[in-house]
C-alpha cells in the first residue's frame, strides 16, 4: 500500500523536475571549459580578472535560462524543510569546492608536485558532485562529476588543457541537451494556462 | 479478536474513508500538495497530468472542504495562483493513509480467484 501512496517518490519526481532544465549542467560546463581555455593564456591579474567575467556571463545565461525557459513552463513550488537543509549541504559542498580550488590554484610551490595534487582535485571534484548527485536526486550530476573530475585529472597528468576544455564543452552540451528535451516536453503553456480559473 | 470483529472494524475503516480525497485526481493533487510548503497552478498543472479545467475543479473541491488556501495574485503582469495545504488537509490526507495502509494491510498476500 505505501507504494501507491510513495509520498517521498511524489516530492523526489517533483523536485527532479526542477532541475531538467540543464542549466545546471551548462553552469558546470562553462566553468571548466573557461578554466582550460585561460589556462592556455599567460598567467596574470588580467587573466584572473577575464576569468571571473566569464564566470559571472555564465551565472547571468544560467539566471537567463531559468526564469525566462524553465520557470514559465514548468511552475514554481516551494519545498519542505527536508529539501531545504539537502540544499544548504548542496550548496556548502559547491562553495567548499570553490574555495578548494580557488587554494589550489594559489597554492605556494603546486608546480612541484602538480601531477599528484591535480589527480587528488579530479578525485574530490567526482566526490563532490557525487554528493550533490545524491542529495539532490539527480543521477546526471555522476557523469558530470565523472567528466570534469576526469578532465582535470586529465590535464594534470598530460598536461594538456584542452582535454579540460574537451571535457568542459562535453558537459555543456549534455546540459544543451537536457534543455533542449526539457523545452520540447514542456511547451509555453497558452496565457489561458496560467491564468486560474477556480 | 475475532473474524467477526476484525470484519466490522474493516468495515468501520472503509466507511470512515474521506470522500474527498478517496477520488484518484484529488489524491494525487493532495499527495503532490503534501510533500511541498506551496506551489503554482501551473508546477501542479504540469506534476498531476490533469486538464486544466479538471484540475480547476478539483482544486474548488478542495478548496470548498477546507483541505487547501487558493491565493490568487500577479507575478509581474501575469496572473499567478498560489495553491497550499491547509492544517486540515495535512491532517486529513494523513488520516486517509492510515486508514488505508490498515485496511490494505489485512489483506491477504495470495488470494485464489
Amino acid at each position: 500500500m505505501t507504494d501507491g501512496l510513495n509520498l517521498e517518490a511524489i516530492e523526489k519526481r517533483a523536485f527532479s523536475s526542477h532541475l531538467q532544465g540543464g542549466y545546471w549542467e551548462i553552469f558546470i560546463g562553462c566553468v571548466f571549459l573557461a578554466m582550460g581555455l585561460y589556462s592556455m593564456a599567460d598567467a596574470g591579474i588580467w587573466t584572473d580578472l577575464l576569468y571571473g567575467l566569464t564566470i559571472g556571463a555564465a551565472i547571468l545565461a544560467v539566471t537567463f535560462i531559468r526564469t525566462r525557459f524553465v520557470q514559465p513552463r514548468l511552475g514554481t513550488a516551494v519545498f519542505g524543510p527536508k529539501r531545504k537543509a539537502r540544499l544548504s549541504i548542496v550548496t556548502a559542498a559547491i562553495a567548499a569546492l570553490a574555495v578548494f580550488g580557488a587554494a589550489v590554484y594559489y597554492l605556494p610551490g603546486r608546480e612541484g608536485d602538480g601531477q599528484t595534487l591535480g589527480l587528488a582535485s579530479g578525485l574530490i571534484i567526482f566526490l563532490i558532485a557525487a554528493v550533490v548527485a545524491r542529495l539532490m536526486d539527480h543521477r546526471l550530476f555522476y557523469v558530470v562529476g565523472l567528466i570534469c573530475g576526469a578532465g582535470f585529472g586529465g590535464k594534470a597528468v598530460t598536461g594538456e588543457p584542452w582535454i579540460l576544455v574537451g571535457a568542459g564543452a562535453l558537459v555543456v552540451f549534455i546540459g544543451a541537451f537536457q534543455l533542449f528535451r526539457f523545452l520540447r516536453t514542456y511547451p509555453l503553456p497558452q496565457e489561458s494556462a496560467t491564468r486560474d480559473s477556480i | 479478536m475475532t473474524p467477526s470483529d476484525r470484519n466490522r472494524e474493516g468495515q468501520d475503516a472503509l466507511l470512515g474513508i474521506d470522500k474527498i480525497i478517496h477520488e484518484p485526481s484529488r489524491l494525487l493533487i493532495m499527495s503532490t500538495l503534501y510533500v511541498l510548503e506551496g506551489a503554482d497552478f501551473l508546477f501542479l498543472l504540469n506534476q498531476t497530468g490533469l486538464t486544466k479545467g479538471n484540475l480547476s475543479a478539483q482544486l474548488s473541491k478542495l478548496e470548498g472542504a477546507g483541505y487547501l488556501t487558493i491565493v490568487k495574485g500577479y507575478a509581474g503582469k501575469r496572473p499567478h495562483t498560489s495553491l497550499s495545504l491547509t492544517e486540515a488537509g495535512r491532517k486529513a490526507l494523513a488520516h486517509y493513509r492510515y486508514l488505508m495502509e490498515r485496511l490494505l494491510d489485512d489483506l491477504p498476500e495470495d488470494v485464489e480467484s
